[in-house]
């Protein structure tokens, strides 16, 4: 078995359309939220060349002026107008209002019965990963590149670099010994130009690195050495970027909304979905038991396997590797995780409290989520990184 | 050039009639008279040597000239000889005024039509012509003598008397002469003269007056309705304004639409309709729609400063406005240059010379089908005249058949079924209130697919209602019937202070005034405030005098709020405000719960600002409401206001939309709202409106207030399933019509703004309603609701459906009669010997059966499922392919019956006249029958319940059917007809041969159509 290899992981930054299009989903799954906590909610969002696409199917207690809120995400993200105008853009929205049923209830304190007539609405297989690379039990490649995204569009909004566009794209690449990190083999940035103006490429690079590469890697336990491959813009400056050049869509960039293809991930997006919906929620709650596990020593990595079919309230198959890296045998870990996580969709929305995250976090918080990553430590109260249960998993 | 110009239209430069009342006496103004004692003797010496002339004198002093003169006519009229000399001596035309153009008309030997035929304009005077976009603007006030003031109100008349009134020149339409000659001009008619031709040499005189008989019967009738319909037809057309504003001796004027004259100056404003061609002299941001004369569809930007060239293309000439178009935008003034006939639409008219009736592409349609069912019958002819030849039959009596055949066969009626039937239509879509302009609007409503609707002022009744009143401790709903507390009924002016506070707010801060007691006067939103205060059961005007208004601090862009402070009885002053939540929220210290004042804490402003926006997201606008009592009048600007409450309203959507949605849909027509309002806004009416259909098919919105900033193909794209357009402008209604257009749709379009002009005349549909509409919108839209009620919609739109279906009637009626007879004719050839039906037997058939059911069949009330089923094709041909699949099925059966007849017939009395009499009246009759057959293709004669009844159509073919009786039984018609007495026994056998194929074809009407049905479940 091959156990020397270099893995890279991409990431994009906030002004990336597909991003933008998670971000603007999500706002919705928050502004439904807002209102009525236990709306369900499903937005999708595409973004082209002066047209914005909205869908929204909902059933609801709450309204939401859908187009004015996506001009007020986007225009948050700062594109030059002629890049993209949020004012003057049409926005096609498409509504389906659905009449709330016995499922759109507050799940809070729900009593296990309760639970059990709840069955899921979607069928899907999710995973959830965590392993020992970093602090947060992050694989290192899409932990580095997602940071170098953060960054990239903190420095913009930060240290005022004009040249600086909203979408950019991070690639990191880490080389593995042994199964372990060893060390950073390469660091790829391509920035989008807003300044045709643009000074000299040396100096690119030194602010490039100065704003964005060396603070990140600041308190990393790996960082880039001589040998390191740094590449920035190598097919030149792109003097347009943003949605007038590539347009975007919801769901398009989850590999770097998970494990950046370290672990193997769902294909459904997580973003512009309310809680009652599987794929999003298993996914939360898949990692938050494979963190667990790690966080508790009883294996360096470990991804968990739950299968939902429609009809079911929790799932039809519930599997875990630790590739062999468990201290103790996967089939001990798995029943200790059976015995201690309910993955009833029902339970998951009550223990992780997903309805009331958006309340509780002052009205935005999936929102922030696709910019500042679904999983990791980001600066936001995530339920699902909690390592509360490795205590009671160690045991 | 110039100068013989200015000399040419100087005010003193023509010869003014003053007096010729009486008969054989004139006076004029002479310019150049007034004390020239040399002008005077030249003039009374030339003109004594006339001889007519008994009398002359001129005045030095006045400038007048008298002549008494004698006319052999005695019409009192001057004789032309003597204008012409006048002319001609002096150098000056001669003109009447103005009041002289009404002279009672004298009895005399010439008759007064003919007096009047001679229009007056041959006195007029032409108008100078010159580049005036050329010339700057000061440069023509100079040249046409006049001022930025305008002209004076005599300068004025003198120049419609010089020029002669604003009026294009009268159309005349079509001769009833032409139009009688025209049924004549027919290639049926050509083949019948030509067989009467035939008929007269061989010594056929019987046969030539049946066959003239034919002709006139057929053209009579043909000139009579399509005279009827021609008038109708030509009474639509465009409405237009009859007046327009200008300055006379300084002052705006509104003046009647003939009496513009050159050198006035025109008012210009939005929606002012542009009575002559006039360069500007002044504007500001002014934009005109130019598409009656160019065809151009957006507004044109208008220039005051701008000089053209020569050569510029009227569409470019920034400085002129042009008459018959329409200010879009802006102001302005401008000075006209050119009026009537000699503005540019007048000359484009003047060149256009008649009245031509419109053709649809449906008369079109049908036309073409004439001539091929010509070019086919002919050739059938040839072929049964071949056949006949072959068989050795003599040469005229082939030639005779041959002709009779084709004669019988061509559908002459078609032309005008089609015709009559959208005249017809028009009439009947008249007395519901439904008034037609263009003539293709007929046959585009039967076939819309798309209708676009204003939400405001069409579907929204632009009036606001107060749903919610919010306060800090409860939460109203305001319905219809009285004011809820969580479903329970409540006082609201009992129960709870504060509401009864706000209530009084609402009154006092509020310049909506009630007139006679109900009907209230204001903006929407205080009309709404006022309303909701008065069903509360506040007195108003007892409030009003109690608390006297002493100041008021109106909303402005930075205070978006509104204060009024009242004195009190006690002194004290009471300020109410309302306005913007937020901001009035700011002026609040306290709050008021049920009558109990608390300081305002953090968590119960976040809990107004929360409502706020929950109600403002609903759909609603919302207001604040707040008050205070002070000691002085001022001191509420202290802002230590009491808050009281949110108030919600929204707009209130006319009765009955939602239903007529629901119409439109059942008839497969999609609505599509048209708003300038948020998305939001846009949302919460459609939902109540129904917009997205009985399936609840997605709500699709498209935002934007930048439409033409997106691709025509995108927008094409997008188009196609959306329901609501919000935050658009009327100018970009345009690019919403021409995007559905483009994905091959048929759409209406409703509008009544000064903007909606080029997106009511883009569209294949143009509907505005009677009252409201602007003059602009009247005059491009093809369909009027008079009513101003958008529910004749649906009628109109039933009636455009059935009358398609009434000509598609008439036309499968009038074929399958005729192929029937082509083929017992074919049948006949084929067989040999006699035939079974003689020429004059087969113009008889034609003339009974060919116009009076399939005129009746035009008249066909609307079936009853016209609403329920898809608009039809529009590209789709008025008789397809399987049309003429089941054409000639039934024709089969039916000459299946007539030929059963005969054949039986023969068998019994042997080949000759006695059966041949009898296929006759079996194919007449069965013909005649067939009539009920092409009355729907869905339902049949067995399920009569289900359809209405067409009594025309039973009296058309009962009538026919007398005739037909006659012609057997009445002895001379029976010899012209060359037939045999029928028996008793044998009218039982002519009958079945009748009736029998009209239940056959019934029959197989049921099969298909259940097939069909089956066909669309699977």
């Amino acid at each position: 078995m091959i156990s020397d290899f270099v893995f890279t992981s991409q990431s994009v930054t906030e002004g990336h359309p597909d991003r933008l299009c998670d971000t603007v989903s999500d706002a919705i799954v928050d502004a439904f939220l807002r209102q009525d906590p236990t709306s369900a909610i499903t937005a999708e969002c595409a973004l082209s060349k002066n047209v914005l696409f909205l869908a929204a199917r909902f059933a609801s207690e709450a309204v939401v002026d859908v187009p004015e809120l996506a001009r007020t995400v986007i225009k948050g993200v700062g594109y030059r107008p002629d890049d993209f105008n949020a004012d003057e853009c049409t926005v096609v929205t498409s509504y389906i209002e659905q009449a709330k049923t016995s499922r759109e209830i507050d799940f809070s304190g729900l009593e296990d019965e309760h639970i059990n007539r709840i069955s899921v609405s979607h069928q899907t297989t999710v995973f959830g990963y965590a392993c020992r690379h970093s602090p947060d039990l992050m694989p290192l490649p899409i932990s580095l590149a997602n940071r170098l995204a953060r960054q990239l569009a903190e420095t913009k909004r930060r240290a005022g670099i004009a040249y600086l566009s909203p979408d950019c794209t991070t690639q990191v690449g880490v080389e593995f010994v042994h199964d372990a990190p060893s060390r950073i083999d390469s660091i790829t940035l391509i920035i989008g130009c807003d300044d045709p103006e643009l000074p000299a490429f040396t100096q690119i690079e030194e602010e490039l690195r100065h704003h964005v590469i060396n603070p990140v890697f600041k308190h990393a336990p790996i960082k880039p050495d001589n040998l390191t491959r740094m590449t920035i813009n190598p097919n030149g400056p792109y003097l347009r970027s943003g949605p007038s050049t590539h347009s975007g869509m919801t769901g398009r960039k989850t590999d770097s909304d998970t494990y950046g293809s370290f672990a193997r991930h769902c294909g459904s997006a997580l973003s512009g979905k309310g809680p009652s919906r599987i794929d999003r929620v298993g996914a939360y709650a898949a990692r938050y038991a494979a963190k667990n596990i790690v966080a508790a020593g009883l294996a360096e990595q470990c991804e968990v396997q739950l299968s939902y079919s429609i009809g079911f309230s929790g799932p039809v198959s519930v599997y875990l590797t630790t590739k062999g890296s468990g201290v103790i045998d996967d089939t001990e870990i798995r029943k200790r995780l059976l015995r201690h996580f309910d993955f009833r969709l029902g339970a998951i929305i009550r223990d992780l409290q997903l309805q009331k995250l958006t309340q509780q976090q002052g009205g935005v918080f999936y929102q922030k989520l696709p910019a500042d990553g679904h999983f990791g430590a980001n600066g936001l109260p995530l339920p699902w990184e909690n390592t509360d249960k490795a205590g009671l998993l160690a045991k | 050039m110039m100068d013989a110009e200015t000399q040419h239209h100087s005010a003193q430069n023509y010869l003014l009639i003053i007096h010729n009342r009486v008969a054989g006496r004139i006076r004029l103004k002479v310019p150049g008279l007034y004390r020239s004692e040399r002008l005077r003797t030249k003039l009374e010496s030339t003109l004594s040597a006339v001889n007519e002339i008994r009398f002359v004198s001129a005045s030095t002093l006045t400038g007048n000239l008298l002549i008494e003169y004698t006319t052999p006519e005695d019409t009192g009229e001057l004789p032309v000889h003597i204008a012409k000399l006048l002319e001609a001596e002096l150098g000056h035309p001669l003109i009447r005024h103005i009041e002289s153009i009404d002279r009672p008309a004298k009895k005399g030997p010439r008759k007064p039509k003919k007096a009047r035929q001679k229009p007056e304009a041959a006195h007029y005077q032409t108008q100078p012509m010159q580049l005036w976009h050329t010339l700057s603007g000061t440069r023509v006030i100079d040249f046409l003598h006049s001022s930025e003031q305008g002209l004076s109100q005599d300068m004025a008349a003198q120049r419609l008397a010089q020029y002669g009134p604003n009026l294009l020149s009268e159309q005349s339409p079509r001769s009833s002469l032409h139009l009688f000659a025209k049924q004549f001009m027919s290639a049926p008619v050509a083949l019948l003269g030509v067989s009467a031709a035939v008929s007269l040499a061989t010594g056929g005189l019987a046969d030539t007056v049946v066959i003239v008989a034919v002709v006139m019967v057929n053209s009579v009738i043909g000139y009579l309705t399509e005279k009827a319909a021609e008038k109708t037809i030509n009474a639509l057309g465009q409405l237009t304004p009859q007046s327009a504003v200008a300055l006379r001796d300084g002052k705006k004027q509104t003046i009647a639409m003939p009496e513009i004259a050159l050198g006035d100056v025109l008012i210009l404003a939005p929606g002012s309709y542009i009575p002559a061609d006039a360069r500007l002299l002044a504007g500001h941001r002014l934009s005109v729609d130019e598409s009656p004369l160019t065809g151009e569809s957006l507004p044109i930007n208008k220039n005051n400063d701008y000089v053209g060239e020569q050569d510029t293309p009227l569409g470019d000439r920034q400085n002129m406005v042009y008459r018959g178009t329409t200010v879009t935008g802006g102001d302005g003034q401008a000075i006209v240059v050119a009026t009537g006939r000699h503005s540019e639409i007048g000359k484009i008219q003047d060149l256009v010379g008649l009245t031509k009736t419109p053709i649809t592409p449906l008369q079109k349609q049908i036309d073409d089908m004439g001539m091929q069912l010509v070019l086919l019958s002919s050739g059938i002819c040839m072929l049964v005249f071949a056949v006949g030849l072959l068989r050795g039959r003599p040469l005229p009596h082939m030639v005779m058949s041959a002709i009779s055949l084709a004669v019988a066969a061509v559908p002459e009626g078609l032309p005008a079924v089609a015709t009559t039937t959208l005249a017809l239509g028009i009439k009947n879509m008249e007395r519901q209130k439904v008034l037609i302009r263009q003539l293709p609007a007929v046959e585009n409503l039967g076939s819309v697919q798309v209708i676009c609707l204003d939400k405001t002022g069409t579907l929204t009744l632009n009036q606001m209602r107060v749903v919610t009143l919010q306060t800090l401790h409860t939460g109203i709903k305001v319905k219809q019937n009285g004011f809820y507390r969580e479903n329970a009924k409540v006082d609201p002016y009992r129960s709870d202070q504060t509401l009864r506070d706000l209530m009084q707010v609402l009154v006092l801060c509020n310049e909506s005034m009630p007139v006679n007691g109900r009907d209230l006067q204001g903006s929407p939103t205080e009309n709404a405030l006022l309303q909701v205060a008065m069903d509360a059961g506040e007195e108003v005007q007892a409030l009003r005098a109690q608390r006297p208004l002493i100041h008021v601090d109106y909303r402005t862009e930075d205070r978006p709020y509104m204060i009024s402070v009242h004195a009190l009885a006690d002194g004290h002053f009471f300020a109410a405000v309302k306005g913007s939540p937020a901001e009035v929220l700011e002026l609040c210290r306290q709050c008021s719960i049920d009558g109990r004042m608390e300081t305002l804490s953090e968590d119960q402003r976040k809990a107004i600002l929360t409502w706020n926006q929950k109600l403002g997201a609903d759909a609603l606008r919302v207001l604040g409401v707040a008050y205070c009592i002070t000691v002085e009048a001022d001191a509420y600007k202290r802002r230590q206001f009491i808050w009281l409450g949110l108030v919600g309203m929204e707009d209130v959507i006319r009765p009955g939309m939602a239903e007529l949605m629901a119409e439109f849909h059942a008839a497969g027509i999609e609505t599509v709202m048209i708003t300038g309002d948020q998305s939001s806004t846009a949302y919460s009416v459609g939902k109540r409106l129904g917009l997205s259909g009985a399936q609840n098919k997605t709500l699709e919105i498209v935002d934007s207030g930048n439409l033409e900033k997106l691709d025509p193909s995108v927008l094409a794209g997008l188009v196609n399933r959306t329901t609501i357009f919000s935050r658009v402008s009327p100018a970009h209604k345009l690019r919403i019509v021409e995007a559905l257009q483009r994905n091959g749709k048929v759409v209406a379009m409703t509008g009544d703004g000064i903007n909606d002009g080029p997106a009511l005349k883009a569209a294949n549909i143009g509907v505005t309603l009677g009252e409201k509409g602007s003059d602009v919108a009247r005059s491009v839209a093809d369909v009027i609701l008079a009513d101003d009620d958008l529910t004749t919609m649906v009628t109109a739109i039933r009636e455009g459906r059935a009358i398609y279906d009434n000509i598609s009637k008439s036309l499968h009626f009038l074929l399958a009669t005729n192929l029937s007879e082509i083929e017992v004719m074919l049948v006949s050839t084929a067989l040999g010997g006699a035939d079974i039906l003689n020429p004059r037997q087969l113009l008889w058939i034609n003339l009974i059966t060919d116009i009076f059911p399939a005129l009746a069949l035009a008249l066909d009330p609307a079936e009853v499922d016209v609403l329920k089923r898809p608009p039809r094709d529009p590209n789709a041909a008025i008789v397809s392919r399987g049309d003429y699949a089941k054409l000639l099925r039934e024709s089969s059966v039916i000459s299946a019956g007539a030929l059963g007849v005969y054949g039986f017939s023969r068998l019994r009395y042997g080949p000759g006249q006695q059966a041949g009499t009898h296929a006759f009246m079996a194919l007449t009759l069965a013909q005649l029958l067939h009539a009920y057959r092409c009355r729907s293709e869905r339902t049949s004669i067995f399920a009569a319940k289900n359809r209405p009844s067409n009594r025309y159509l039973d009296t058309a073919v009962g009538l026919s059917a007398v005739l037909q009786m006659l012609a057997a039984t009445l002895p001379p018609l029976r010899r012209l007809l060359k037939l045999s007495p029928i028996g008793a026994a044998d009218m039982l056998t002519i009958l079945a041969g009748a009736g029998l194929p009209l239940l056959a074809n019934e029959a197989m009407k049921g099969i298909d159509f259940t097939t069909f049905n089956r066909g669309i479940q699977k």
